[in-house]
């Protein structure tokens, strides 16, 4: 646990994302090349003065994925380091450089993160485990096991849930970077393709390709580069935790759904910010229980109740808890390594106003939680 | 299900189950008991997953469990050799800890969670190995 706070001012200069979608004639580095570019311009810090890089990914395709990337640039010698830490590998990778800068061994720090997902179902091991003839490692199966629980739990019924969906296909229509921008009424999103009963495919994030970038600096390099401060939010929270003893051993089980319960409460502690202050959250809403667990977790629902503030419509962008403001995974798609870069990128878009279409009203503190199988939960607090 | 009786008969992963190869029937599910805290756990556990002491001892479960929860899976991973579409469980041992497997010979309308489950088990040829699969049946 780091009981640490921060102490130094860390700020996001620079934001860059390549849309997610299926790019066939696009190779992972180019696609990753473009939002970082794009990062470091919107920054307007030149690149030989970022003084380390760190880039994450899951994927194997060869070693040095982030030197790889960033060779055309031009290597200067800093330090680059690829980091994976499953779907929370780009949380992950910013998360190391946050604290890089607030030790005060770095000012300014590239984080970085891209992913090809191939279709088909996700599992944590590879094809010659012995998981893949027990039948237990299957992702969204994980989360169908959680939502049965839930369903009987709370009385929570099948539309409900649905509807945190239906939300979020609403919230990317807008939004030209999202995977999937067509919208769904519940009876279709219920009524789509049986995956894990009872989760049905459009209540599952797609499998995407696509790259997010953040260049982080200190606040004298703000000064030094003449960085607007309000167009730079500055993270005062930056937890990673791993699973504790929960009695199950995987991932997928359904005892214990709020394990980023004790990220959260560390990211609150940190900040000296209380749930009810954040103005916007983004979560991972790998299938959409995962979405009304996370906000329990996070305290922005007590235990059991977000389905109904879902239903309230109060995790839409016009109400008071707006979550997943781009689309959440479940509409922007899930490209792991990008996946929790991204959520930084469109929290910094609302903290800067300009998150047009999508847009939530006086925003000023910004909240992006990312799990990962492990395992693994980061939890991100932006303020400005 | 009929075996080659030419064939070896290997426990899927011998780190959680366990073969009695001359009667399947005693096939068993194994573990640790920390003897600090008397947490339960399946599967390797070096140290205490719940207190992190070094005095743990091995166990072979009974073999009993209740559905916590279970999902049909539609759209199993590639390397999945079984039926389609198939029942996954999530068991509570008497013991404590939860297991994840396949639930079979129950009837549709039979699962609900609450239900008491037995272990039993399939054999899943691959080679010349079959190779004996953990399973869930409805008591």
């Amino acid at each position: 646990m780091i009981n640490k706070k921060p102490s130094r001012s860390v700020r996001v200069a620079g934001i860059g994302l390549h849309p997610f979608g299926r790019f066939r004639n696009k190779n992972i580095q180019s696609i990753a090349r473009e939002a970082v570019v794009e990062a470091l311009t919107d920054s307007g810090i030149p690149w030989n003065s970022i003084q380390a890089a760190y880039f994450g990914h899951v994927y194997y395709e060869g070693m040095s994925m982030g030197e790889r990337v960033l060779s055309p640039l031009g290597l200067t010698g800093i330090p680059i380091v690829n980091v994976e830490n499953a779907c929370s590998s780009g949380s992950t990778a910013l998360w190391q450089a946050f604290w890089m800068i607030d030790s005060g061994l770095y000012d300014a720090v590239l984080v970085f993160g891209a992913e090809k997902v191939p279709s088909g179902p996700v599992t944590v091991t590879s094809e010659d485990s012995p998981e893949r003839l027990i039948g237990g490692d299957h992702m969204m199966g994980g989360y169908a096991l959680r939502m049965r629980k839930y369903m009987e739990d709370t009385g929570a019924p099948a539309s409900s849930i649905a509807q945190v969906a239906v939300k979020n296909r609403s919230h990317a229509v807008l939004n030209p970077y999202a995977h999937r921008k067509e919208t769904y009424t519940v009876e279709q999103i219920l009524k789509s393709r049986m995956i894990a009963d009872p989760l049905t495919l459009l209540q599952c994030c797609p499998t995407s390709e696509g790259a997010a970038a953040v260049v982080l600096c200190s606040e004298e390099y703000l000064l030094k580069f003449g960085i607007d401060k309000s167009k730079a939010p500055e993270i005062v929270a930056s937890v990673l935790t791993s699973g504790d003893y929960n009695g199950s051993g995987s991932d997928h089980s359904a005892f214990s759904p709020y394990r980023t319960e004790p990220a959260a409460l560390q990211a609150y502690e940190m900040s000296g910010i209380d749930p009810n202050d954040v103005d916007l959250i983004q979560v991972h809403d790998a299938a959409t229980i995962a979405e009304l667990q996370q906000l329990e977790s996070l305290h922005i629902f007590e235990k059991g109740e977000a389905w109904v503030g879902t239903q309230e419509g109060r995790t839409a962008l016009s109400g008071d808890r707006p979550t997943n403001t781009d689309g959440g995974l479940l509409a922007m798609g899930h490209p792991f390594g990008a996946s929790g870069i991204r959520m930084i990128h469109e929290t910094v878009m609302q903290l800067r106003g300009v998150a047009s279409g999508r847009q939530v009203e006086g925003a000023h503190i910004g909240l992006a939680q990312c799990s990962g199988a492990g395992d693994v939960t980061t939890v991100h607090i932006l303020k400005n | 299900m009929a075996n080659n009786v030419n064939n070896k008969i290997v426990s899927v992963d011998p780190e959680r189950f366990k073969l009695d190869t001359a009667n399947l029937e005693n096939n068993v599910l194994i573990g640790y008991r920390c003897q600090t805290c008397n947490v339960y756990v399946f599967g390797p556990s070096t140290y205490c997953q719940s207190c992190s002491s070094r005095s743990m001892e091995e166990v072979e479960f009974a073999g009993t469990a209740i559905l916590y929860s279970y999902t049909v899976i539609h759209v199993p991973p590639a390397g999945w050799p079984g039926r389609v579409p198939y029942v996954l469980g999530e068991a509570e041992l008497s013991e404590g800890p939860h297991v994840l497997a396949e639930l079979i010979d129950s009837e549709v309308n039979e699962i609900e969670t609450g239900i008491k489950l037995s272990l039993t088990y399939e054999l899943v040829q691959n080679n010349n190995n079959d190779i004996a699969v953990y399973k869930w049946r409805f008591n």
